[in-house]
């Protein structure tokens, strides 16, 4: 099968499955955070306590964001293109720091735009930043995977 | 003319043009006879929808609303500026890391999926800026 068929499905994929992001993830936090039960208890009392779960199960998508890029770092393939600078240094970490610098506007802006309507400020930040944490998850396990896909 | 009635309708006129460009991209794909011209037709349609990105944070600039957000000091059109200037780097370094797994930069495929993968992360983020505008809408009906 097409190679740049495959990478637009995975990435299609990628792009509208943040819905069923925490169902398919078999990995927890170490402290034992259950994100679906947080939030079964915080719905009974509100908007912020909702966006405390939101805030502690954005932790754990940028711990695995972490150890993706780490991972990245660490494989020889991506060391040419790193420029060879190491461990998460270089051109993988101004990708990631690029990135946070777009979700973290994006989502001050998503938020301000939300102001006074539905939900609190925290709840509309923590809500985006989540969306955007598992999105850019998926981008990152799509570069993994097209590398076991690549021919020696 | 009422504020919200004009900010409505350039939303409007902004997304039946992007309609009958999406268009133009298919008949682009459909008459590309090699790699090179797909490649040219995706990057044209990428910059396309970037410019959709930008006339739409060009929208959001006008209305006085959001002159408070990010940095108040600086003009409401610089702040949306820099929004998009540092996406588009992430853009580019994304893109062309995917690019460099396919094929470490060898060939035509690594040319392919990078003008693939920004067409496909531009129309995502024209996607974020639409959630923008229509909450700003749905939150300030007339």
């Amino acid at each position: 099968m097409n190679k740049s068929f495959l990478f637009s499905l995975a990435l299609a994929a990628g792009l509208f499955s943040v819905g069923a992001f925490a169902q398919n993830q078999s990995l927890q936090l170490e402290e034992g955070f259950d994100f679906k039960k947080c939030q079964q208890k915080a719905s009974l009392i509100g908007d912020d306590a909702l966006a405390e779960c939101m805030a502690k199960e954005n932790l754990r998508v940028e711990k695995l964001i972490d150890y993706a890029y780490q991972s990245l770092a660490n494989d020889e393939m991506f060391n040419a293109w790193n420029k060879g600078s190491g461990m998460f240094r270089g051109n993988l970490k101004n990708l990631y720091d690029d990135w946070r610098k777009y979700r973290d506007e994006y989502c001050s802006l998503y938020a301000f735009s939300m102001e006074g309507y539905l939900g609190t400020s925290y709840y509309n930040t923590q809500r985006c930043l989540l969306d955007l944490a598992r999105q850019h998850y998926d981008y990152i396990k799509i570069l993994q995977e097209n590398k076991k896909s690549t021919p020696d | 003319m009422n504020k919200k009635i004009l900010f409505g309708s350039l939303c409007a006129v902004v997304f039946s043009a992007h309609l009958a460009w999406a268009d133009t991209y298919q008949s682009c794909l459909d008459a590309a006879q090699d790699d090179y011209a797909l490649i040219n037709c995706t990057n044209n349609e990428a910059a396309r929808v970037l410019r959709s990105v930008n006339s739409k944070l060009a929208t959001l600039a006008s209305n006085p609303y959001f002159s408070g957000w990010e940095n108040p000091s600086l003009p409401t059109a610089q702040n949306m500026k820099n929004f998009l200037d540092q996406w588009v780097i992430f853009r580019s370094y994304y893109c062309t890391l995917l690019a460099y797994t396919q094929s470490q930069g060898k060939g035509t495929i690594s040319s392919l999926t990078n003008a693939q993968c920004s067409l496909d992360m531009t129309k995502r983020l024209l996607q974020d800026v639409d959630a923008v505008m229509a909450s700003y809408t749905e939150n300030n009906p007339q």
